[in-house]
């Protein structure tokens, strides 16, 4: 095996445990922007330096697009549930695989890095491609799967053509444009990155056509929260908010009824904030029901403000406040809300 | 976008290579999903953006990673003949993924909401049917000459057109939203042109393609039936367009030629083709019921026909009607000069005037007809969509043509068979020949009961192994009919 082209699958394998394990959607892109970029010089022969500059001209471009739809705020991915160690693991043993069984059958014509690397990346994209609800983790997986084809393709039938590469370039940027537009989308939806289970309930049945595709979400079903209680907590937790923001503003609005799935946060005063009546430690907002999402307090993700309120708001008060009030609806208060195990809800 | 799409489509047509065609076809197909997203951005159209994304990559990792599997020389694998079979299951549920048939087509269920109208026909039926061109091409040309059984992966895409055919066509008499009924049509069209893909015929290679061609034309007509319905009355319910052939009579004979082009009859090129499909894959009475399913969709017609004489609602009757209507002119003011030179500068005015009020009048009056323009425009669309159905504009000719071997080849991409074409003198397992083990017996057996360390060709048999078109051709590219074997 050649060192160089074995360093480089080592380090395409490392990219993509990043990308797929981070949590700052900054380092997902950095991961794929490096899996990217090792991918078009993992060949034997090597390609030509055309073919080569155009995968990286197309692969900075991607991840450009991609950049330019996360940016502006701290944006944080739901990351990997099962860490990064069990996910290495997993791509070792996909690589060991494809090593072991290089050719798949029959005389191969390109080097056993290439399938190797195309194994294990293809192992690691597929808990975001089936399991994934976050927009950019599943951005990220369709990528990642269709580099493992190439990658695996490359180990079968050797380096490819010139028009190859640059049609592959094409797919890359297309692909890179595609994963920006949804999560630009997302984020203007909702101000997040998770799709909540309210909106994939919404098209669980082929009946009606959804009222909200068809205008623009008001009281959007997208709501913070944790995965596995969107719908529950998120309503329970609107609802403390509109309770919360009555109290704040003496709208003097009699408090709504605390739904049932989050009736853990016992007094009414309790969740108030982390701070006292008169000075909370996060800015107040108001937030209604109708409102859009975004202008709710998203607690132990750690993602900071949406609105402009919010953006002096970093990360780091977010789980104050969350320790200090129960803001996130949930009164162990133990243990950051960020570090409980989530249920995994398929999309 | 769309044009994006087209030309994604029209270079996946072009390329003679099935792992740079698979490519161009999925990058086609995410240029739906910026379409799906266009603001205003909402949280279910995210959500069918997502679905739309995951469909295209997994489709192609699958067409990938199949058309680089069997893109060698394959002699070894001659021991393993379940590898083509898979290699075949993996680029058939690509294009079953693409189409959204059913079992896939949770992703494209939704895709009638969430993408504009006149997208439909680029995202569900265009785009996907370049992919399936090419899968046909691919398996010709891969797979079909190697004359494996492959029974269980057949059965398998058999079943998926079937389920597809007669689950969407159900789908379809069942939906309230127009564009809903429409998307459900193309997955039971989509599943005609999936059983080509099973049919491993060389008989089904003209049917295969020119179903392909009739198909995507007509739900293009269909669709813009629904767009010019929505645009004269502002709804798409089947329930609250109750009396619309009345106020809109050339819509109605608009949707009368699209059934006639979409159901067609024995003898027209679209009834032929279906026909022929579904007979090469499912013989006897269980493909004349599958034939009789296929043809289903007449009764969404008649529904929609029926709705559309009846009493029309209050939502038709404000609605626009197809009369030919004219703004009202400006009124002329009356002259009020004493003198003939006033008079002459009035009437000069005058005249001006009144050809600026035409011009103005002009955009005025082409909304005020828009309604009898998108009947004109639908109806020319419909006449286009039946042309092709009955075999015009060279559609037969088009179909049956094999595409010229040309163009440098990548580097070990010679198919199964070599690049070489086998003469009839010749011994069909020579060197140039890869896979030997199918040639040393008759089609019908199994190639695994066969020697595959059979290094020798048959003796005094016939060759069986037989070569593609494109195996054939060398030299100048030439366009001939598949020849019969």
């Amino acid at each position: 095996m050649n060192l160089a082209l074995a360093a480089i699958t080592a380090v395409v394998v490392g990219g993509a445990v990043v990308a797929v394990t981070a949590r700052d959607a900054r380092a997902t892109l950095l991961g794929l922007l490096v899996v990217l970029l090792g991918s078009a010089v993992l060949a034997d022969p090597l390609p030509g330096p055309l073919p080569i500059a155009a995968r990286m001209a197309a692969a900075f471009l991607a991840c450009r697009l991609i950049a330019v739809a996360i940016r502006g705020v701290d944006v944080l991915t739901s990351g990997s549930r099962l860490g990064w160690p069990v996910d290495l693991l997993g791509a070792t043993a996909a690589l060991l695989v494809g090593v072991g069984t290089h050719g798949l059958g029959a005389t191969p014509a390109g080097p056993v890095s290439a399938q190797a690397a195309g194994f294990a990346v293809g192992v690691l994209a597929v808990a975001p491609i089936v399991s994934g609800r976050d927009v950019l983790r599943l951005g990220v997986g369709a990528m990642l799967l269709l580099v493992a084809a190439s990658l695996v393709r490359v180990g079968l039938a050797g380096t490819p053509s010139d028009l190859e590469q640059l049609v592959e370039s094409g797919l890359v940027i297309g692909l890179g444009g595609a994963i920006a537009i949804i999560v630009g989308g997302a984020r203007a939806a909702s101000g997040d990155l998770v799709i909540s289970g309210e909106a994939i309930r919404d098209l669980a049945f082929d009946g009606t056509p959804a009222p909200e595709l068809l205008r623009p979400a008001v009281g959007s079903s997208i709501h913070i929260g944790r995965a596995g209680r969107v719908g529950g907590a998120g309503q329970a937790s609107r609802l403390r908010d509109d309770a919360d923001s009555g109290r704040a503003d003496g709208a003097g609005q009699a408090s709504p009824p605390r739904a049932d799935g989050a009736g853990r946060a016992s007094a009414p005063g309790a969740d108030t904030g982390a701070g006292t009546d008169d000075q909370p430690s996060v800015p107040r907002i108001e937030p209604k029901v109708g409102r859009p999402a975004r202008d709710h307090l998203r607690c132990g993700r750690g993602v900071a403000a949406r609105s402009a309120e919010r953006r002096v708001v970093g990360s780091r008060r977010d789980r104050r406040a969350c320790r200090g009030g129960h803001r996130c609806g949930d009164d162990s208060g133990k243990r950051h809300p960020r570090h409980r195990r989530q249920p995994a809800r398929r999309l | 976008m769309l044009l994006a799409g087209i030309g994604a489509a029209g270079l996946a047509l072009a390329l003679p290579d099935a792992r740079i065609a698979v490519m161009a076809a999925t990058v086609g197909g995410l240029t739906g999903i910026l379409v799906t997203v266009v603001s205003p951005s909402t949280a279910s159209s995210v959500v069918v953006a997502v679905r739309e994304l995951r469909a295209v990559a997994v489709a192609g990792f699958l067409s990938i990673l199949a058309a680089a599997w069997l893109a060698r020389p394959l002699g070894e694998l001659a021991a393993l003949p379940e590898v083509f079979g898979l290699a075949y299951l993996g680029f058939a549920a690509a294009v079953a993924i693409r189409f959204g048939a059913i079992p896939f087509h949770f992703w494209a269920a939704r895709l009638a909401d969430a993408a504009p109208e006149v997208t439909l026909p680029m995202l569900m039926a265009w785009g996907p049917a370049a992919f399936a061109v090419v899968a046909l091409a691919w398996t010709d040309q891969s797979v079909a000459p190697l004359l494996l059984p492959l029974t269980l992966e057949r059965g398998l895409v058999v079943i998926v057109g079937v389920a597809s055919i007669l689950l969407g066509s159900l789908a379809a008499w069942i939906q309230d939203d127009l564009e809903h009924v429409v998307g459900y049509t193309i997955v039971a069209d989509a599943g005609v042109a999936i059983l080509g893909l099973a049919a491993l015929d060389p008989a089904a290679w003209e049917p295969a393609r020119s179903w392909i061609l009739v198909f995507a034309m007509v739900r293009s007509a269909f669709a813009g039936w629904v767009v010019a319905v929505h645009g004269a009355y502002g709804t798409r319910r089947i329930g609250e367009i109750r009396g619309w052939a009345l106020r809109t009579p050339l819509l109605g004979v608009g949707l009368v030629i699209i059934a006639a082009a979409g159901i067609g009859w024995p003898g027209l090129l679209a009834w032929d083709a279906r026909a022929t499909l579904v007979n090469l894959t499912l013989p006897g009475p269980i493909g004349w019921l599958v034939v009789l399913g296929a043809v289903a969709p007449i009764a969404i017609y008649v529904r929609l026909l029926v709705i559309g004489v009846g009493r029309p609602t209050d939502l038709v009757t404000r609605g626009q009607s197809e009369r030919p209507t004219w703004p009202a002119p400006m009124p002329s003011r009356p002259a009020h000069g004493r003198g003939g030179l006033e008079r002459a500068f009035e009437r000069t005015n005058r005249a001006i005037g009144g050809g600026l009020d035409v011009l103005w009048t002009v955009p005025a009056g082409v909304r005020a007809n828009r309604s009898l323009i998108a009947g004109v425009f639908v109806l020319s669309l419909a006449g286009l969509a039946f042309t092709v159905s009955a075999g015009g504009l060279g559609v037969s000719a088009a179909a049956a043509a094999v595409p010229a071997q040309g163009g440098e080849q990548p580097t070990g991409s010679e198919g199964p068979l070599g690049s070489e074409p086998p003469s009839g003198s010749e011994s069909p397992s020579g060197s140039e020949i890869p896979i030997e083990s199918p040639s040393s017996v008759q089609p019908a057996e199994s190639p695994a009961s066969s020697a595959p360390s059979s290094e020798s060709g048959p003796s005094g048999s016939a060759p069986v192994v037989t070569s593609s078109p494109r195996a054939r051709q060398s030299g100048a590219p030439s366009f001939e009919p598949l020849p019969t074997f």
